[in-house]
């Protein structure tokens, strides 16, 4: 295969992911190392360097027109930006010391486990109660777009969605992997935010979280020019259709292609550690 | 037009004279004065509506503002890459592609600086690492607008959280390289 054809065939794979990560705001790095390391056989160093290249493209891209649309909310996700940058620190610090390995066992049980906690429906309605003094402090509300007009919401919960933005940010840190739906998972469940809002604002910080680590890949030389060029220039196109379909989808069909990609990464996951990859 | 003076006149005193008696009406009926109360606070209320509106817009400003950074950040760098990518595919398109091994990047491709070199040699991969470099960097200067934004408004709160993740940013960049 010569350096045109591959570029072609990543150039299609990238658009894809760039769909998928756009639509469930897990970033395009879900689908692009899998499909570079086990169908195209690149080594997982180039994989993760243009797979952080595909992150931070589709967050970019899907973001402005998400912001634009009303849906990712600025505040909350600057807010939370603060945990995963914590966390990236401590993580990149425990990397030295605990075992990935093992450690990848548990993230895929955890993601199986926000798979499944991302099919339980609840009203998206946010109930009665009074916003707590941080909520209205910080301003963490905002109005969505839903097909009966704009619906007001309020964050809940927001310690333990700081908390476990935190623990977002130390797995990114140590694996550079599963950022996204932590995050989703914990303005979903915890802080009780429209999905819609949850998988945008994602997408919104995803970029700050992986340009965090950009140096680091950059220095080792993780990024390779010929890669991520294909990678990028698909990454992006898949992105703004994901953000346009993402308008118009409804609610429950994202949850379950969110949960069906979960389950995929997980599994995935399971398979590398056993088979010795990541 | 005399008549109509004193008349005038008359009236005038009348006027006070009902002023006078209004005013007594006023003191008597001291009830009444709530309702002028309430309404100067709903006055006052709208007000507040009004600066919440204000800030609400302004943050409708603000998100304007940081998704056209986004997105002609992202279109600009990806300009740059179209067109070092286009080179690079005539000059190498027909070699074979090889990500088996991994070999890291010339030193050059792997520090800032050195892209810029690179690319400003003429050098297409140099020109594609650069416009990846632009990529990476739109997120940032998104975190820099934001702060520099909040610090204009005198949101305080939030000049302190995107202050920190800027440190945090710059923290992770200085310990790669310096």
């Amino acid at each position: 295969m010569n350096i045109l054809e591959f570029s072609l065939l990543v150039w299609i794979g990238s658009f894809t992911a760039g769909f998928l990560g756009a639509l469930t705001g897990l970033g395009g790095g879900v689908v692009i190392v899998p499909l570079l390391t086990s169908v195209f056989g690149v080594d997982i160093r180039y994989a993760v360097g243009a797979s952080l290249v595909s992150v931070i493209a589709t967050s970019c891209g899907a973001a402005s027109a998400y912001i634009k649309e009303g849906y990712a909310n600025l505040r909350i996700g600057m807010f939370l930006e603060v945990a995963t940058t914590i966390g990236a620190l401590i993580g990149a610090f425990l990397a030295t010391i605990v075992s990935v390995k093992s450690l990848t066992i548990v993230l895929a049980i955890v993601l199986l486990y926000s798979a499944y906690l991302a099919q339980r429906t609840r009203p998206e309605i946010s109930d009665e109660l009074p916003p707590s003094p941080l909520v209205t402090q910080l301003r963490l509300t905002g109005t969505c777009p839903t097909p009966d007009g704009l619906m007001s919401y309020k964050a809940d919960s927001v310690p333990i969605g700081f908390g476990l933005m935190g623990l977002a940010g130390v797995f990114s840190g140590l694996l550079g992997i599963g950022s996204g739906a932590f995050k989703v998972l914990a303005m979903d469940q915890v802080m009780r935010l429209p999905f819609k809002v949850s998988t945008t604002t994602s997408n919104f910080t995803i970029g700050v979280t992986a340009a965090a680590s950009a140096s680091v890949y950059l220095a080792r030389g993780y990024i390779d020019p010929g890669l991520s060029m294909p990678v990028m220039l698909g990454v992006l196109p898949g992105a703004f259709l994901g953000a346009r379909v993402l308008v118009g989808a409804k609610t429950p069909i994202l949850r379950i292609v969110f949960s069906f990609v979960l389950v995929v990464m997980a599994l995935k996951m399971v398979y590398n550690s056993l088979i010795g990859g990541l | 037009m005399y008549q109509l003076d004193s008349e005038n006149n008359w009236g005038s005193k009348h006027l006070t004279q009902t002023g006078a008696t209004v005013i007594q009406e006023a003191q008597v009926v001291a009830l009444p004065l709530p309702p002028e109360a309430s309404e100067f606070g709903s006055s006052v209320l709208e007000v507040e509506g009004k600066q919440q509106v204000v800030s609400i817009s302004s943050d409708r400003s603000l998100e304007q503002l940081i998704s056209y950074l986004l997105r002609y950040g992202v279109l600009l760098s990806s300009a740059i890459v179209l067109t070092g990518g286009i080179l690079y595919l005539m000059r190498y398109g027909a070699e074979p592609a090889d990500y088996r091994f991994f070999q890291g990047e010339p030193a050059v491709l792997c520090s800032p600086d050195g892209v810029v070199i690179a690319a400003l040699s003429g050098s297409c991969r140099g020109f594609i690492q650069f416009g990846l470099l632009l990529l990476i960097a739109t997120p940032v200067a998104r975190v820099v607008f934001s702060f520099l934004a909040f610090l204009r408004r005198r949101d305080f709160a939030y000049v302190i959280l995107t202050l920190f993740v800027l440190i945090g940013l710059s923290y992770s960049f200085i310990g790669t390289y310096f």
